[in-house]
């Protein structure tokens, strides 16, 4: 590998979306734990604009962003295993359902954070005028368990990401700062994401949150 | 319950009369004050929902605030000795309530005062009083649970 062929992987906003997501998490859980209820509302509404976003991106992004791509059948994620499949671009087939299962469980927190009400009736989410007290503590309560189910799947994102550091000698974090990554074979052809469809994308998901985190009587 | 036979004959009498009760008794005002303190909660969302819109309806804080200045008179007698925690007892009380009885009754006599006076700003039917004056309910509400109650996860 004298002179490594490099090629593009993940778009701008994607790697922005990844690393916005780490720092607005952990900036969640801080200013949970710490009782900064209004830095976490902002957080949460930041987070919903993301997740609106990036389901928006997996229907219209660039290539290896769309769902369409990367959630792949059994058969699939088996050859991936076994080493029969050849290395495309992306997450691979595993990865795509690990993905998946990170959205799904960040989606949930969020979306039971905009109906939560704390155990006072003090402070509480951006809907949470929608449901009563008891409904209102049981979002809290799956707020809490989904948070934990979030720091399992972080974990094992993490783990696995070390892992093909360390054994598989592939680094999965240079591209997603860069957006290039390293091949073997030839590069392999990458749809690129459109302006409009950004444009399209950021409109929605920014609208969305802020109309759900807006005065109730607007 | 233990030192009656310290007591005198009718004392001893009495007291096991009233051990009967209170014996009974931790189990349900355990019961009475996490059944309470939900009603207080569920009164304060409703304050709160109301104050965070811009046509709040008084009627509904009025009501709501009479709830919790009730419940605020009522609280002062929902801690007797020995209901504490212990095995079989599900309770967020600390046991602070009881080794540190002073500054206990000085933060339910906090909540009490906010209380009867949250009800006279909501009774006023100035709404921008009232949202002040919930910042100050829900404070003596912290500085209660800070120190006497088993942080929940929230």
């Amino acid at each position: 590998m004298a002179n490594p062929a490099r090629q593009y992987v993940w778009d701008l906003p994607i790697r922005l979306f990844h690393w916005a997501l780490v720092g607005l998490i952990g900036f969640s859980w801080w200013s949970a734990e710490t009782y900064h209820m209004d830095w976490h509302r902002l957080s949460g509404q930041a987070l919903l604009f993301l997740i609106v976003f990036r389901l928006i991106w997996g229907l219209i992004g660039s290539g290896p962003a769309r769902f369409t791509q990367f959630l792949r059948g059994p058969r699939a994620i088996f050859a991936y295993l076994t080493g029969r499949a050849p290395a495309a671009p992306g997450h691979n087939p595993l990865g795509g359902w690990s993905v998946m299962a990170m959205l799904l469980a960040l989606s949930v927190q969020v979306g039971t954070g905009l109906f939560a009400v704390d155990i006072d009736g003090i402070e509480s989410g951006p809907l949470s005028h929608l449901v009563d007290f008891d409904q209102g503590r049981l979002a809290s309560d799956i707020h809490g368990i989904s948070f934990t189910i979030l720091q399992i799947l972080i974990g094992l994102h993490v783990l696995a990401v070390l892992f093909y550091l360390l054994v598989r000698r592939r680094n999965l974090i240079g591209p997603m700062v860069s957006g290039r990554a390293k091949v073997t074979g030839e590069p392999v052809a990458v749809r690129r994401a459109s302006p409009v469809a950004f444009a399209v994308a950021t409109l929605l998901a920014g609208t969305l949150a802020w109309w759900v985190f807006a005065d109730p009587t607007l | 319950m233990h030192d009656t036979a310290q007591m005198k004959r009718p004392a001893a009498m009495l007291a096991l009369l009233c051990a009967v009760p209170l014996a009974a008794a931790p189990g349900d005002i355990v019961a009475t004050r996490i059944a309470g303190f939900r009603e207080v909660g569920a009164a304060f969302k409703n304050i709160n929902d109301e104050l965070k819109s811009a046509t709040p309806q008084t009627y509904v804080i009025q009501i709501s605030a009479r709830q919790i200045r009730d419940y605020a008179r009522q609280q002062q007698g929902w801690f007797p000795a020995g209901s504490g925690p212990k095995p079989g007892v599900k309770t967020a009380a600390k046991p602070e309530i009881w080794s540190q009885p002073a500054a206990f009754k000085a933060a339910q006599d906090g909540f009490t005062a906010q209380a009867n006076s949250f009800a006279t700003v909501a009774a006023s039917g100035d709404v921008a009083k009232m949202r002040a004056a919930a910042k100050t309910l829900g404070q003596s509400c912290g500085t209660c649970h800070r120190s006497f109650r088993v942080e929940e996860k929230r």
